[in-house]
């Protein structure tokens, strides 16, 4: 290496560019467990209103409301967490909760509380890969895919993304062959995921269409799923993002779950 | 030679550079807006507006969100339904006419919130095509108007929850088997196709719930007897054992219900908590039996007294959720199990086993066993011998749950048999719903046996099919 490329390497990274070099000294566990944390674990807990627009292949609209709650168990990024979900919308399901205790060593823990019956069911479901509450979403969309669960690959670096080849370490448990994620080298944030099938076609993608800081966290606000299998996608859109609340002890259980905590969850 | 390395090194480099572009997706909007290029499906995405500097934006949608919330304190929003439904009896039916089941039905339902209470009502009208009397009765659901709800929760301490009024209760875990739970039901609207909601009749009662880290208590106190919503012949044909027959109008049930305030009361207590995935609970409850059981010596039907005491247990298991409850049923009236007029003592337990079978399909399993504690001295009381009676009766279910066309539609059928008293109840429904106002429903009730006397057999002639029609609304 001559003195010259020395002073432009050294010059690329005070000014910030990114460098092939420098891209190069990050592995690929670090940056699918950066982008990981950064979609799923940012802060110790978080609220939100989401809004569900689910549009079919002949563009029917359905549209689905709730406000989420979740919290880090131990405060850890890509360890377990506990969701509490409350629908205001569509009118048949008001009032209907949800609760997850999402385990990243075992099957996830779920409870629905239908109101009109006062029944709190456990849910035996556990593929992960299965639509949300009808939508193009999976649960896993929604509560976060363990980055151990796949063999990842940088196959490229670009100056805004790490492109990353993901494939399932069981085959069986997913319905796709492998996707290709592009993570926002400065944020994080994964702004595409394509899945691809059988036949090396994309069926599915995730897109990240809107991002706004909130309490100093980069946050996907808007962002989408479109299946191009059946020809439907499903528009997500979040409101009233908050982090770092203060959560009662007691919210993530059957308490709550019977009894929403209204004034948490901005529904007051 | 300089300068055609020049022109390939440029080319090799905008070659990468557009075979580059051609991959990647572009910035959605909020991701360093200025790198951002025109979309192209298939290129790489644009980064999101507002992941760098954007901090205003997030700042106006939190003020939105603020001026939205300024009106707690107000009714926020009523949901509710209209629903009309018609069934016919595809059996024929001495007692009755074909159509068991034909009304409109309206729902409104409503929240009032403030800091610390939320207020919460339910009121259904209902056109009845059946009845000929409209007179109201709120406890037994007869008449146009049914509160479902009429409560208020209040959080006076961090771990006490109070929610007084008109509620509906659940417990347990059986599938549609209640052990310990031992508040009202409506088999009667369960039966004739009305929606599943309605197997729970409201209850008046203070509901005291306590938080513990060791231990959660709920304390539920009825201060006037709420009975189930019992056959009494007029909707459905049943089994009278005075007239050892399957009767109807003809031999409507009038029993006496004990209604005295604050001394035909009813105590229910559930002391429960969470041991890893596993739910663990334990009850009680003194009242009395929930439907007409025995007699009085003039021959009329009544609610003996009843403690219950169980235990429940419910969690993961081989991919599934397992569930295991047993009660034991205190016959207070007769203990000794002599009288004939008197329900004997019962232990009754049960396990379940429910577990995702392919996608958006569950299947379910419960085996049920109903035990007389004191059978012989029951029968050898017995004044008229001739009935075939048996100590236990063994119940088993099978449930399969489908969803389709993207979780609009779904198919259930749970099927319960008695090995050994020989009878038989199908419910199957299929729901439809055509967006997010409308909804299409239908189902089959069907019950067969050989003995006029069995819990399901008895139905027989009373076996349905029924379609419904729901309009949801919400403000």
């Amino acid at each position: 290496m001559n003195a010259l490329t020395k002073i432009l390497i050294a010059g690329a990274a005070i000014l910030g560019v990114p460098t092939a070099a420098a891209a190069q000294e990050i592995d690929v566990e670090t940056i699918v467990h950066n982008a990981s944390a950064q979609a799923y674990y940012q802060g110790e807990n978080g609220r939100a209103r989401a809004r569900m627009t689910i549009v079919d292949s002949q563009d029917r609209e359905r549209i689905r409301e709730f406000t989420i709650l979740r919290t880090d168990v131990g405060n850890e990024d890509n360890g377990d967490q506990k969701f509490f979900v409350l629908f205001s919308r569509p009118a048949d399901v008001n009032g209907t909760s949800f609760l997850v205790w999402k385990n990243t060593q075992s099957d996830d823990d779920r409870w629905l509380y239908l109101p009109a019956l006062d029944l709190v069911r456990r849910i035996a479901a556990s593929d992960e890969r299965t639509s949300f509450v009808g939508s193009h979403f999976f649960y896993e969309d929604i509560s976060g895919r363990s980055p151990v669960e796949d063999d990842h690959e940088l196959v490229e670096t670009t100056d805004l993304y790490f492109v990353v080849e993901s494939r399932p370490r069981d085959p069986g448990a997913a319905e796709f062959v492998r996707y290709r994620s592009y993570i926002h080298r400065e944020s994080f944030v994964p702004v595409r995921i394509d899945y691809y099938d059988a036949d090396d076609t994309v069926y599915r993608s995730y897109n990240a269409l809107e991002v706004e800081t909130h309490d100093g966290y980069p946050t996907v606000i808007a962002s989408e799923i479109v299946d191009s299998r059946t020809g439907g996608r499903t528009l997500l859109r979040f409101e009233d993002v908050s982090y770092d609340i203060d959560l009662p002890e007691g919210v993530f259980q059957e308490r709550y779950l019977r009894n929403p905590p209204r004034a948490l969850l901005g529904q007051q | 030679m300089r300068h055609i390395a020049v022109i390939l090194c440029v080319t090799v480099f905008l070659v990468l550079l557009g075979g580059a572009e051609a991959q990647l997706p572009s910035l959605p909007t909020g991701l360093s807006p200025s790198q951002q290029d025109a979309p192209d499906d298939t290129d790489p995405p644009e980064l999101p507006s507002g992941l760098f500097g954007s901090d205003e934006i997030g700042q106006s949608s939190a003020n939105e969100i603020d001026s939205e919330t300024s009106t707690q304190g107000l009714i926020t929003g009523l949901t509710g339904f209209v629903d009309w439904r018609v069934g016919s009896r595809f059996r024929t039916n001495p007692n009755h006419g074909t159509t068991l089941l034909h009304e409109l039905r309206g729902q409104v339902r409503g929240d009032w919130s403030t800091a610390d209470s939320t207020m919460s009502f339910a009121v259904d009208l209902i056109l009845d095509d059946l009845v000929d009397s409209r007179s109201i009765d709120l406890n037994a659901g007869e008449g146009f108007v049914d509160i479902r709800e009429a409560n208020i929760l209040l959080r006076p301490a961090g771990k006490l929850d109070l929610k007084l009024g008109r509620q509906t209760l659940t417990w347990g875990t059986g599938d549609l088997i209640f052990l310990n739970d031992l508040f009202p039901k409506d088999y009667v609207s369960f039966f004739n196709g009305r929606d599943e909601e309605y197997l729970k009749a409201p209850s008046d009662v203070v509901r005291a719930s306590l938080f513990f880290n060791v231990i959660n208590i709920d304390v539920i106190y009825v201060p006037q007897f709420d009975p189930d919503r019992f056959f009494t012949g007029e909707r459905l044909s049943y089994y009278n054992p005075n007239l050892d027959a399957i009767v109807g109008p003809n031999a409507v049930i009038t029993p006496t219900i004990p209604d005295r305030w604050f001394q035909d009361d009813e105590m229910a207590v559930r002391v429960y908590r969470q041991l890893g995935a596993f739910e663990l609970a334990g009850y009680a409850y003194r009242g009395f039996w929930k439907s007409p059981a025995g007699q009085s010596a003039s021959s009329i039907p009544i609610f003996p007294e009843l403690s219950v005491y169980g235990a429940s247990a419910r969690g993961p298991v081989l991919g599934g959720i397992a569930s295991a409850e047993v009660a034991y049923y205190d016959s207070l009236n007769d203990e000794a199990g002599r009288s004939p007029q008197i329900p004997n003592s019962q232990l009754r337990w049960l396990v379940g086993f429910e577990r995702e079978a392919g996608s958006n399909r569950m299947i379910g399993v419960q085996y049920y066993q109903e035990r007389r504690m004191q059978f012989d001295s029951w029968a050898n009381n017995q004044s008229a011998p001739t009935r075939s009676e048996d100590e236990t009766r063994h119940l088993v279910s099978a449930r399969i749950t489908q969803l389709a066309a993207n979780q609009n539609l779904t198919l259930s059928a749970i099927a319960f048999w008695s090995p050994n008293q020989d009878d038989l109840y199908l419910r199957a429904t299929a729901q439809f719903k055509l967006n997010d106002i409308w909804r299409i429903d239908g189902g089959v009730n069907a019950f067969a046996g050989p003995r006029d006397d069995g819990f399901f057999s008895q139905f027989r002639d009373n076996s349905n099919i029924y379609v419904g029609v729901r309009r949801s609304f919400a403000t």
